[in-house]
C-alpha cells in the first residue's frame, strides 16, 4: 500500500493506494496522527484505489472518531469501492464515519 | 593350582624315593621319565595357574603388575634364602649331610623358582600386550607355545651351548627378543611411576640373579636327583624375564626427561575433553566459564587472569578474576582503551604493559605481558579472556595456540549451552500455547447438541493456536434458547484473550432475559472499557422460542446470517441494523442497534458464520462470497446440520485449494425439525 498526500487551502486530502491490512494499516495511522499534530482539521482520505480492507484497518478509522469529535475536527472518506462500502455498513461503521461518494461531495461535506 | 601342588608333591616322594633305592641297590625303582614326567607336569600346571589368574586380571596400572613380579619373587627368595641358611647353620650336622633333606630342599627351590618365573613370566605377558597389534599378538602365542615345548627339554639331558641346544633355543631367543622391545606401557606412567617401575625392576633384576646364581652353585652337588641348570625352560624364561628387564629399564631411563612434557600434553587432551564434555545435563554455563579460565590460567602457568562473559544482548553477563583484584582490571581495561588497543573483537598479546603510555596508575601491578583473547562464535561475541604474567613477554608461539584452542571450544561450549536454554524456552512456549488451545476449546460448547425440535451442529478452526472466533449456546428452557456468534478483531493470542472476556459477558447478561438489542447495549458498556481503540467486536445474538416458532435476534457489526425458507426453497440474508461492539464509547451505542423477529417453520435452516468462511480467497484472489454459501446451504439444506457444514466446509477447501485458511473460520447451524 502506498500514501500520498495533497493540500487544499485548509482540506487535508490523504489518497489510499491499495490493500488495508494489518501490516499497512500502520502508516494510515501515523499519517493521520501526523496530520492531527500538524493541526488540521478537515481530512478527506480518497478510497479509490482501495481493494481492500481488513478489521485492522477498520480499527484505524474508528479509534480516531472520539478525538474528532472533541476536537471538531472532520474526516470524510469518498470514493469507496462497493466492497469497501459493504464492509462498513456490515460493520455498522458507516454510521459513525462520514462517507461520502464523490470528492466534491466530500469538500461540500468538511465545509460546511 | 592344586594339580600343580600334587605334581609337585608326587615329584618330590617319587624322588626321593628313588634317592632311598638308589643309595641302597644302586638301581633305579622308577623308571627315569617318570620323574621328568612329573617335573613336567608342575611346570605346566604352574604356568597355568598363572596364565589363568593373570589373564582375568584387568587394569592398566603397571607398577601394580612390577609390585606383584617383586612381592612373589621377594617371599619366593626370602623362603629359599631361609632354608639356605638353615643349611648354612647346620653344615657340620648330620642334617647337612641328610640326603633326603639335601633334596627336599632343593625340590621347595625348584617349586619357588617355578612360581617366580611362571608369575613373570604372565605378568610380561600383560605388560608387552598393552595396546597390542596383531604381529606382537601372534610373535607372544608362538613364543608361549615355544615356552610350552621346551618343558618337555627335561626328558633330554642336554648341555648347555652344545649345538641341540643352540638350535633347540634359538627360536625361542628370536621371539623372545623381539617381544621383550615392546614397551608402549612405558609412555603411559607419570614421572613418579617410571621412578618406582624403576626401583621394582632392579629388584626384580636382584632376585632373578640371586636364582640363577642358586640354581648354577647347585649344579655340581652330586647328591641331587634333577638338574635345573641344564633345563630349556627354565633358563629360557630366566633370560626373557631379565630381558625385559634390561629393556624396561633402558626405556624407563630414557623417558624419564621427556615425561613432565609428555604429562602436560595429556593434561591438555584431558582438558579439552572436559571443556566440551560440560555441555552434557548437570553442568551449567557457569561451571565453563570457571573451567576455562582455571585450566588456562594452568596450561600457560600465567599469574592471573579474568574472564568476561557477556549475553546474547551485548549486555555484561558475567565476570571471573583470579589474582588481579576489579580495581586494577579497571585500570588496565583503561589504559588498554587510551591506548587504542582493540580487546573485543581480535586477539592482542601486548609483551611489556609497562611500555604503554599512561600505565602511572599501574604502578603496583606486578602483571607485564597481557594475552587478550576474545570469545565468539558465529561472529558473536561472547566475551574476552585475559591472561597476566609477571615476566617480560611471558607467552610463546605454543602457549597461544593452546588458549586459542581453548577458547574455542568453551565458546562453542557456550554456545551450545545458549541454543539449548533458547530451544527449552521455544519449547515452552509451545506447551503453552497448547495449554491455551486447550483453555479456549473447552470455552467453546461442545460440537452438536440435540433437541426434539432443533438440530444443532458447528464448526469452529483457528489459523494460529488460539484464535478469536467465538459462539455459544445458553438453554432457557426446553423450548427457549439463546444462540450467539462473534468475532474479535484481530485474530491469535490477544483475539483469544477478547474471546474469552466475551464469553464470560454473554454468560452473565443472557441471564437476564434482556432483549437483543440491550443485551448488546450492555456488552458494549462492558466492552468499551477493556478493549482498546482499535479493537472491536462483532457480534449476532438470537433466542430462539420453540413455542412460537419466533426468533427475535440483534446483530450488532456481525457478518449477515443467511436464513433457508423450506417453504420457499430459497435463502436470505437476515438483514437489520448494528453497530459493531467496542467503536464507540458513547452513550447512544442503543440508538445504533435494534432487535428483529423472524418465525420460523419445520425445515428453515439458520447459518451463522464468521467472515473467515466469506473472505477466504482462491489463487486468483477471489473471495468465497456469501452468494456462494447461499448456494450451497439452499441445494443441501435438506440434510442434517452436521452435514450441511460438512458440505460447507468441503466446498470452502475445495474453493481455496488448500485446508490452510489465514483467518479464524467457524460456523453454527440450527436445523428446525
Amino acid at each position: 500500500m502506498e500514501l500520498n498526500f495533497a493540500k487544499h487551502k485548509d482540506i487535508y486530502e490523504i489518497v489510499i493506494d491499495g490493500d488495508l491490512d494489518a501490516s499497512s494499516c500502520i502508516a494510515l495511522d501515523k499519517a493521520i496522527s501526523d496530520a492531527v499534530d500538524k493541526g488540521e482539521k478537515k481530512i478527506l482520505i480518497d478510497c479509490t484505489q482501495l481493494n481492500y480492507i481488513s478489521s485492522a484497518g477498520l480499527g484505524v478509522f474508528m479509534s480516531y472518531l472520539q478525538d474528532f469529535e472533541n476536537n471538531k475536527i472532520k474526516m470524510v472518506l469518498y470514493n469507496l469501492s462497493d466492497k469497501v462500502r459493504n464492509v462498513f455498513e456490515i460493520l455498522g461503521l458507516d454510521t459513525l464515519v462520514n462517507i461520502q461518494s464523490s470528492k466534491d461531495e466530500a469538500i461540500k461535506t468538511v465545509d460546511e | 593350582m592344586t594339580l600343580s601342588i600334587l605334581s609337585w608333591v608326587l615329584l618330590i616322594i617319587c624322588n626321593l624315593i628313588t634317592v632311598q633305592y638308589y643309595t641302597t641297590t644302586s638301581t633305579l625303582i622308577f623308571p627315569e621319565y617318570l620323574s621328568h614326567f612329573l617335573l613336567s607336569l608342575f611346570y605346566l600346571f604352574t604356568l597355568l595357574s598363572f596364565k589363568i589368574e593373570l589373564d582375568n586380571k584387568r587394569t592398566s596400572n603397571f607398577t601394580e603388575y612390577l609390585w606383584q613380579v617383586f612381592s612373589i619373587g621377594a617371599y619366593t627368595i626370602l623362603i629359599s634364602l631361609f632354608f639356605k641358611f638353615f643349611m648354612y647353620v647346620t653344615r657340620d650336622t648330620e642334617f647337612s649331610k641328610n640326603l633326603y633333606l639335601i633334596n627336599f630342599f632343593y625340590h621347595l627351590n625348584i617349586g619357588l623358582i617355578t612360581i617366580f618365573l611362571a608369575n613373570g613370566f604372565y605378568v610380561w605377558k600383560k605388560m608387552i600386550l598393552y595396546q597390542k597389534s596383531r604381529i606382537t599378538d601372534f610373535a607372544w602365542s608362538v613364543f608361549e607355545y615355544l615356552v610350552y615345548l621346551s618343558i618337555l627339554s627335561n626328558f633330554f639331558s642336554v648341555d648347555v651351548l652344545t649345538l641341540p641346544f643352540i638350535v633347540v633355543s634359538s627360536p625361542l631367543i628370536v621371539f623372545g627378543l623381539f617381544l621383550s622391545f615392546n614397551l608402549k606401557w612405558v609412555a603411559f606412567l607419570n614421572y613418579k611411576q617410571k621412578w618406582q617401575c624403576i626401583l621394582f625392576t632392579f629388584l626384580i633384576i636382584f632376585i632373578s640373579c640371586t636364582f640363577i646364581q642358586e640354581i648354577f652353585d647347585s649344579q655340581s652337588d652330586e647328591n641331587l636327583v634333577i638338574n635345573l641348570a641344564d633345563n630349556i625352560f627354565i633358563l629360557a624364561v630366566f633370560a626373557f624375564i631379565l630381558l625385559n628387564c634390561f629393556s624396561s629399564l633402558l626405556v624407563l631411563f630414557f623417558n624419564l626427561p621427556t615425561s613432565s612434557v609428555f604429562e602436560q600434553k595429556f593434561g591438555e587432551v584431558m582438558l579439552f575433553q572436559k571443556l566440551s564434555q560440560s555441555i552434557q545435563i548437570g553442568d551449567k554455563e557457569e561451571e565453563v566459564y570457571q573451567l576455562l579460565l582455571d585450566s588456562s590460567l594452568n596450561t600457560v602457568m600465567a599469574d592471573a587472569g579474568w574472564l568476561e562473559i557477556i549475553d546474547e544482548k551485548g549486555n555484561f553477563k558475567a565476570f571471573l578474576n583470579k589474582d588481579i583484584d576489579e580495581i586494577n582490571v579497571f585500570e588496565l581495561k583503561k589504559v588498554l582503551r587510551k591506548n587504542q588497543v582493540n580487546i573485543d573483537n581480535e586477539p592482542q598479546y601486548i609483551k611489556n604493559i609497562k611500555n604503554y603510555k599512561y600505565t602511572e596508575r599501574l604502578e603496583k601491578l606486578t602483571s607485564k605481558s597481557l594475552l587478550m583473547v576474545p570469545l565468539s562464535s558465529h561472529n558473536h561475541r561472547l566475551g574476552t579472556l585475559v591472561l597476566l604474567k609477571n615476566i617480560n613477554d611471558g607467552f610463546d608461539k605454543e602457549m597461544v595456540d593452546i588458549i586459542f584452542t581453548f577458547v574455542s571450544q568453551a565458546s562453542i561450549a557456550i554456545k551450545n549451552f545458549r541454543l539449548i536454554s533458547e530451544a527449552v524456552q521455544t519449547e515452552r512456549y509451545k506447551e503453552e500455547l497448547k495449554i491455551a488451545q486447550e483453555v479456549q476449546k473447552s470455552l467453546l460448547p461442545p460440537n452438536q447438541m440435540f433437541n426434539i425440535h432443533t438440530e444443532t451442529a458447528v464448526f469452529s478452526k483457528s489459523s494460529d493456536e488460539v484464535g478469536g472466533d467465538y459462539y455459544d449456546l445458553y438453554q432457557f428452557s426446553d423450548k427457549r434458547f439463546a444462540i450467539i456468534i462473534g468475532d474479535v478483531s484481530g485474530k491469535g493470542t490477544s483475539a483469544a484473550f477478547q474471546m474469552a472476556q466475551m464469553k464470560g459477558i454473554f454468560q452473565s447478561l443472557v441471564q437476564l432475559e434482556l432483549p437483543t438489542n440491550q443485551f448488546m447495549s450492555y456488552a458494549n458498556n462492558a466492552l468499551s472499557k477493556c478493549l482498546d481503540r482499535t479493537s472491536f467486536i462483532t457480534l449476532a445474538l438470537f433466542i430462539i422460542d420453540l413455542e412460537h416458532n419466533s426468533i427475535r435476534f440483534s446483530r450488532a457489526g456481525h457478518c449477515l446470517p443467511l436464513f433457508y425458507k423450506n417453504a420457499e426453497k430459497s435463502t436470505f440474508a437476515i438483514l437489520s441494523k448494528g453497530l459493531g461492539l467496542g467503536m464507540t464509547r458513547n452513550t447512544d451505542y442503543s440508538s445504533r442497534i435494534e432487535e428483529k423477529e423472524i418465525t420460523f417453520s419445520s425445515g428453515d435452516v439458520l447459518l451463522l458464520y464468521t467472515d473467515g468462511i466469506i473472505e477466504a480467497f482462491n489463487e486468483n484472489h477471489e473471495e468465497f462470497g456469501m452468494d456462494r454459501l447461499k448456494t450451497i446451504l439452499t441445494s443441501h439444506a435438506h440434510l442434517s446440520a452436521k452435514q450441511i457444514i460438512d458440505k460447507i466446509i468441503e466446498e470452502l477447501y475445495t474453493f481455496t485449494g488448500t485446508t490452510h485458511i489465514n483467518d479464524d473460520y467457524s460456523m453454527v447451524i440450527v436445523k428446525f425439525m
